[in-house]
């Protein structure tokens, strides 16, 4: 990998970065975005973090996201929510009625790694890092018309990351186009010996994207994906996607994955255990905030976790350690392990049949403003907006969300290929071809620009324009 | 209702989605069999009618391809209206059965996390009625997925000290040290109620 070569990337701030010390409260160098760490400062950096400094990148900062990237959103941080660069965009905001002008009706960016998806999408970074357990980089890439990839479970290093569910962590890249991806994954995939669940297979370095010959491929429709909350212009796009690879001489087929509907259950019972677990390491002994209380160990514990959690995480820790109760053990925790397997065969049995990459919606509807989306609570969002997304993270595989249009609204609607484990490559060729059928057009950002156009280096887009 | 979920019948609805809720025999016949897998010579025809069937809008005029695409969609980005009984498991908001005062004491003192509040135990209710519908679907003889890399070798580190010498740095982050030691409170005095509390969310 060239030396020289710069990025400015942006790091999702449950990565570790060694050092950041805090100028002052309100600072963005704050290290982490927990209040349960808004004291702790790393002493070591994220492989993915490092992997990238050595190479030259530069970074940023560190984004917002949903409090331990729980949530479907980006409104639960202890920073407060995100906002969609989109809701400025002349291609939003022309199309919005006068009296809806203001701030109070911006949109959410998705999430959990919303901070990161829109500090891409406004260009203030080549590119930033999120995480995705079910689906937080995917989602928020379709809301923000970015390129969101989930890599391979074991391809990327996850030394670093606070884990919330280790069996389906991984760490995720947000760009604003295919092959800018495709260089990142170049610098971050391979075997990290800090990381035991990292494969040891060689990969070809660095990741370039062959032209793609549609004629040879495959594609799968999981049919149980069509359900009636999708909404008609996903619906749409969806099915113009098929017909376009058809019309090149692709293969395109139905597939059924049945066990698509228990999935969003399934997934609910892991995380939640994962992260009781995951969480008992907050105690503020050793990092982080720690209570004043001092009567006892106990109480301290339980008063900080009190303190340092949000509502959302102890709801979830809560949960778990329900399913984790002996009794409930057998019937909950190792059940979904079980329907598990399930859904991971359904998989396994569709790409059997002959089929290279899966394509769905990733996004039931596009962006929805923030007063709509806190109408419900994290847990029902999370449910209905990971329904797409969540069963990739069980399986294990890649998959990426490619923005493809916009919608009637003026906003970025996302359609998600899914491919076979560590055929990460290949899905990107078949994505980068995609991307430049659709030509996805360019966020139009007025009034948040000081002068007349942004120009970038990069040679892809070299301007924002502002008429 | 067998016919509206085969695959291989033609007439299949692709709107129609697997709905197994109440139905673990139909469950167990997809379960088992292979034929759900659709077959990679299904005719361009067939596929074209049941995308036909479930989609609202048509578009006659063939993808123009190079001009980037077009959201076609008639209604303004309105969702679909929801069908009852739809492919996503929902809340069961019967049956959400009241969890007794006793294990919500158990659980704040295996998670050190309280409760703080009734709504948040109705949130756990609620969230035991959505896990409970994990038990419509049967799933004997199936073995539970501990690890995606379990048909791999995974490697440990090899047992030298290659990094280190970071007390300084360590210590740092703790609010309460003295000398190289992290200082914790005495451990052998059980949670007092004095200092989780709130006032009891399941009094009666």
């Amino acid at each position: 990998m060239n030396t020289a070569y710069k990025d400015w990337e942006s790091f999702q701030e449950d990565m570790v970065l060694a050092g950041i010390t805090p100028v002052d409260t309100e600072s963005s160098s704050v290290p982490t975005h927990h209040l349960l760490e808004l004291c702790y400062i790393p002493p070591y950096n994220a492989t993915v973090v490092q992997k990238l400094l050595d190479q030259g990148a530069l970074l940023m900062g560190k984004t917002n996201l949903d409090e331990f990237a729980m949530g479907s959103g980006s409104t639960d941080g202890v920073f407060g929510p995100v906002k969609n660069p989109w809701s400025y965009s002349k291609q939003y905001r022309e199309r919005q009625r006068h009296d809806e002008h203001g701030d109070s009706h911006w949109l959410i960016t998705g999430g959990s790694s919303g901070g990161s998806a829109a500090a891409v999408a406004a260009y203030t970074c080549f590119a930033a890092l999120g995480s995705d357990t079910g689906g937080s980089t995917r989602n928020p890439a379709a809301h923000c018309g970015l390129v969101g990839f989930k890599p391979s479970y074991g391809l990327v290093s996850r030394h670093g990351l606070i884990p919330l569910v280790n069996s389906m962590d991984v760490p995720g890249i947000f760009t604003r186009c295919v092959d800018d991806t495709a260089v990142v994954l170049g610098v971050l995939a391979g075997h990290d010996p800090k990381d035991s669940t990292t494969v040891q297979d060689p990969i070809k370095l660095p990741m370039i994207l062959g032209e793609m010959d549609v004629s040879r491929l495959c594609i799968g429709i999981p049919k149980e994906y069509l359900v009636p909350e999708l909404s008609s212009e996903i619906r749409s796009l969806w099915s113009q996607a098929a017909d376009l690879f058809e019309s090149e001489g692709a293969k395109v087929i139905e597939v059924s994955l049945p066990h698509t509907c228990y999935s969003i259950v399934c997934y609910h019972v892991l995380c939640t255990s994962e992260v009781a677990s995951n969480m008992a390491r907050f105690d503020g002994l050793q990092y982080g905030h720690r209570s004043g209380i001092d009567v006892s160990t106990e109480a301290m514990y339980a008063a900080t976790r009190q303190e340092g959690f949000s509502d959302v995480v102890r709801g979830r820790i809560l949960s778990g350690n329900f399913f984790l109760l002996k009794e409930n053990y057998e019937n909950y925790f190792v059940k979904a392990q079980k329907v598990r397997r399930l859904i991971v065969r359904d998989f396994m049995n569709a790409f059997d049949s002959g089929v290279d990459v899966l394509l769905t919606p990733t996004t039931l509807s596009e962006a929805v403003p923030y007063l709509e989306f806190i109408k419900e609570d994290n847990r029902t969002r999370s449910a209905q907006d990971d329904i797409f997304t969540q069963a990739v993270n069980m399986a294990g595989l890649p998959a990426v969300s490619v923005p493809v249009a916009l919608s009637n609204q003026g906003l970025p609607i996302g359609l998600q290929f899914i491919g076979r484990a560590f055929c990460d490559q290949q899905l990107l060729t078949v994505a980068k071809w995609f991307e430049k059928q659709v030509q996805f057009p360019t966020i139009q950002l007025q009034d948040l620009m000081d002068d007349g156009s942004l120009v970038l280096e990069n040679g892809k887009l070299t301007s924002v324009s502002l008429t | 209702m067998v016919r509206a979920f085969n695959p291989r019948t033609q007439e299949a609805e692709a709107g129609g989605s697997l709905r197994v809720r109440g139905y673990p025999g139909l469950q167990n016949e997809f379960q088992d069999s292979q034929s759900y897998t659709e077959k990679p010579c299904l005719k361009k025809q067939n596929k074209k009618e049941m995308w036909a069937r479930a989609l609202r809008v048509r578009f006659p005029v063939p993808l123009d391809r190079g001009r980037g695409f077009a959201s076609k969609a008639g209604p303004q980005g309105k969702v679909q209206e929801v069908r009852q009984g739809t492919h996503s498991p929902r809340l069961a908001s019967q049956g959400a059965g009241r969890v007794p005062a006793a294990k919500i004491e158990h659980l704040e003192r295996l998670a050190l996390v309280n409760f703080g509040s009734r709504e948040a135990v109705a949130r756990l209710e609620k969230a035991i009625a959505f896990a409970d519908q994990l038990h419509a679907l049967d799933t004997d003889g199936v073995e539970p997925l501990e690890s995606l890399l379990e048909d791999r070798c995974v490697y440990l580190r090899s047992d030298n000290v290659a990094e280190g010498n970071c007390t300084e740095e360590l210590l740092r982050n703790s609010h309460h040290v003295v000398e190289e030691y992290f200082v914790p409170l005495p451990g052998n005095v059980s949670l007092p109620d004095m200092v989780n509390k709130t006032p009891s969310p399941t009094a009666e």
